[in-house]
């Protein structure tokens, strides 16, 4: 029994080609590789990003194997999915077939939306793939949907609701179906392979025995997710920036770090810190208060963008944010939303709609495994329940082109882990993000497999790079490894809040700069290789605090706000100065920073100043509208 | 509160309880936010499902027993308990301490 994972005890993972202790020429190793496997198409991850690669490049007919640090299909982000995901109306009518998408959402209006949305730092090349094959990918991912038993409901203008589980079982359906994907799960990949400039594989670590795992393969998609990296996040436990920080190592590019998107996150029930309830529960009727119980008023024009879209989470950014860095926040650091302004019967009704709807997903009164029962007593009681904003997608990542080629030779990219379709803010979906790009990649990298011959990695360089991780267990006198991961978030929620100002920035870089000195020293009690979770967080922390440094660098040189990266000190988009995107790169061994201008296709870039992120959105000479509204009363 | 734990060290086949004394009387805590304490603050050794899970009651990885029933440690309450006697979860092979299951194949 491995728990309630919808049968991916049936995906059977197979080691056809994996020689245990032995090189390729199948003699004994006397180095540190415990385990050699070969693949043409390595892909590292096992969510939609990594399961769409891996479909597409088996389609093509290339050997694939799909590692993950969870289950296969189960792993990253998308279970943790709340709300729903669409595409546009137009392709949903003519390409999906599917009667009620609203074809008046067309494809150039979502184009329209996510480049504005993305206060014009997206790439609009990569805007157009999503765009273009975001129709072709959900064919496919529909009918594993059907055939994997998800349940999904309608929502306009053409999209699909549903709980996180029920978006990941169509995953597990596809390996399912495709038994030529092999599959090495609960495996944490922590170093990319090169011959030369080229990327030949990777190592990883099987998290239960500790055995390191070698992979040779033609070609490496990397589908690993984003990283969460403050502490209070709404996300799985372990997004921890391994894919943006392995392909910098290994010469990639990686950009706009510093935004990232938080939503309103529980604080409290303390236990169900982390829970997204209070995003779902923002239909019933409320108004933010602060720890003094004064309102904290929200912008006429700002109400109008707020509760049906996907806006509201930048609304609630800015507004309970700014409210926090003004000292007027609770004792966990929120700030409160008061049902009173409610009826009785207003909050029944609202709270019986949310069970009724989610009932399809989980247990009535339930979100997620989760009784609502003493959130429910807090709001029928008219008692201010305190909310934080947890984070839940990076925007920034692995620089990618539009075929999800990183620039680095047999190197690809997928899914969050990747910058470029929504810039400086995510209100469009990441979930399609996921399936569009992965496919993409997968298609991409099975054209390389096809055309390239095979180049291993020196059997030295592995070693080296295995020594490297192995390195920590001989280290003493350093900081605990478990202690430097809890200093590395304390570092990263000093800097990068939800409302950000220079003198913390600069704290924040300064801890960070001195704890990334500790990283390699980082020590460890359990000696032992077997679910060692110090090892786990040495080998975290070489990754967090790449993506922390980063992170806050560029938030401390973008001197103006843009999406969810806000400064109190710096309030206004600056379209004039800042309108780019800042990139790092790996020269020497040093971090190199630049700034490069977003890629234009059809829309150019804007010029001048908005006051704020806010005004930017309802500013009416931006004509921007979502069609895109939750009906809750089917 | 107390915590008992039954801990296994793979390396050297060996078994025994651990006990730990931990506060709850300030907050509520689920059990997996007692592990985290005890991983955190009192002993950096302890292995309990970390890896990849929801923390929601979602993906069902942390699974465990807690006073002798099988349960999630992500949304079981500690503060229901007077004292926590945590074990892995019964009938699956033990890798380390609370972490159980992986398949004999892998590897």
């Amino acid at each position: 029994m491995r728990g309630d994972y919808n049968g991916n005890d049936d995906i059977v993972t197979e080691y056809c080609v994996l020689r245990q202790n032995t090189n390729t020429e199948g003699k004994a190793l006397s180095g540190r590789i415990d385990v050699t496997m070969d693949t043409e198409l390595l892909v590292i991850g096992g969510s939609g990003a990594g399961v769409t690669a891996a479909f597409y490049a088996a389609q093509a007919g290339v050997d694939v194997l799909m590692v993950s640090k969870g289950k296969a299909g189960f792993s990253g982000n998308a279970i943790m999915a709340g709300g729903g995901c669409g595409i546009d109306g137009e392709s949903g009518r003519n390409v999906l077939g599917i009667e009620s998408a609203d074809p008046g959402f067309t494809k150039d209006k979502l184009f329209d939306c996510l480049v504005k949305e993305s206060y014009y730092l997206a790439e609009q090349n990569i805007v157009q793939q999503y765009v273009d094959d975001s129709p072709i990918v959900l064919k496919d991912y529909l009918q594993w949907a059907e055939r994997g038993g998800s349940k999904f409901v309608s929502i306009q203008p053409c999209g699909w609701q549903a709980s996180g589980a029920h978006f990941a079982k169509p995953l597990v359906q596809a390996l399912k179906e495709t038994p030529a994907i092999r599959t090495l799960e609960d495996t944490m990949v922590v170093e990319l392979l090169r011959s030369g400039r080229r990327v030949v594989g990777a190592i990883g670590v099987h998290v239960y025995t500790g055995k390191l795992v070698r992979i040779n393969a033609k070609a490496v998609v990397i589908a690993s997710g984003g990283y969460q990296l403050q502490s209070l996040r709404n996300t799985v436990s372990d997004m921890t920036g391994d894919g943006p920080a392995m392909a910098y190592r290994a010469g990639a590019t990686i950009s706009d770090m510093e935004f990232m998107l938080a939503f309103p996150t529980a604080l409290v029930p303390e236990d169900m810190r982390g829970s997204i309830y209070p995003y779902l529960f923002r239909r019933i009727p409320h108004r933010l208060v602060d720890k003094n119980g004064d309102e904290i008023v929200i912008d006429e024009d700002a109400k109008g963008l707020s509760t049906e879209s996907k806006i509201n989470k930048l609304v609630n950014d800015f507004y309970m944010g700014t409210a926090v860095a003004n000292g007027l926040g609770g004792p966990h650091g929120g700030a409160f939303w008061d049902y009173s302004i409610a009826t009785q019967e207003e909050k029944r009704k609202a709270l019986d709609q949310f069970y009724k709807r989610f009932s399809n997903w989980h247990k009535y009164g339930y979100y997620k495994g989760e009784s609502m029962k003493r959130v429910e007593d807090m709001i029928m009681n008219n008692e201010p329940i305190e909310v934080g904003l947890g984070v839940e997608y990076s925007m920034g990542g692995i620089v990618v082109n539009e075929k999800m080629e990183t620039g680095v030779e047999g190197l690809f990219a997928a899914g969050e882990t990747t910058t470029g379709t929504f810039g400086a803010c995510r209100i469009g979906d990441g979930l399609i993000e996921m399936l569009c790009q992965g496919m993409k990649a997968g298609q991409t990298a099975a054209a390389y497999c096809a055309a390239t011959e095979r180049a291993d990695a020196d059997d030295a360089d592995a070693e080296a790079a295995a020594a490297e991780l192995l390195h920590f267990f001989d280290n003493e006198g350093g900081v605990n490894a478990t202690e430097l991961v809890e200093r590395i978030t304390a570092a990263c929620d000093k800097g990068l809040k939800t409302i950000r100002c220079e003198d913390d920035l600069q704290a924040s870089l300064r801890e960070l700069e001195a704890l990334r000195g500790q990283v390699e020293g980082a020590t460890l009690q359990c000696k032992s290789r077997a679910y060692n979770l110090e090892w786990i967080n040495a080998l975290s922390a070489r990754n967090t605090i790449l993506c922390g440094v980063t992170s806050v660098r560029a938030a401390l040189e973008r001197r103006e706000s843009r999406g969810c990266h806000i400064r109190s000190d710096y309030p206004a988009v600056d379209h004039d100065n800042f309108l780019f995107h800042y990139d790092f790169r790996r020269v020497n061994g040093e971090d190199v920073m630049s700034t490069r201008r977003p890629t234009v296709t059809r829309m150019p870039l804007p010029t001048g100043k908005k006051e704020n992120v806010i005004k930017y959105f309802t500013d009416k000479d931006l004509h921007y509208s979502r069609a895109f509204k939750i009906n809750f009363d089917n | 509160m107390l915590v008992t734990i039954k801990r296994y060290d793979p390396d050297g086949d060996r078994a025994w309880t651990q006990e730990y004394e931990v506060d709850t009387t300030h907050r509520s805590m689920t059990v997996m936010d007692v592990l985290e304490y005890i991983e955190t603050k009192l002993d950096h050794t302890l292995a309990y499902y970390k890896h990849s899970i929801c923390n929601h009651g979602i993906c069902a990885r942390c699974t465990l027993s807690v006073n002798g029933k099988v349960k999630l440690a992500c949304t079981e309450l500690a503060n229901d308990y007077d004292a926590l006697e945590l074990a892995p979860a019964p009938n699956r092979p033990v890798v380390r301490d609370l972490v159980t299951g992986v398949p004999s194949s892998v590897l």
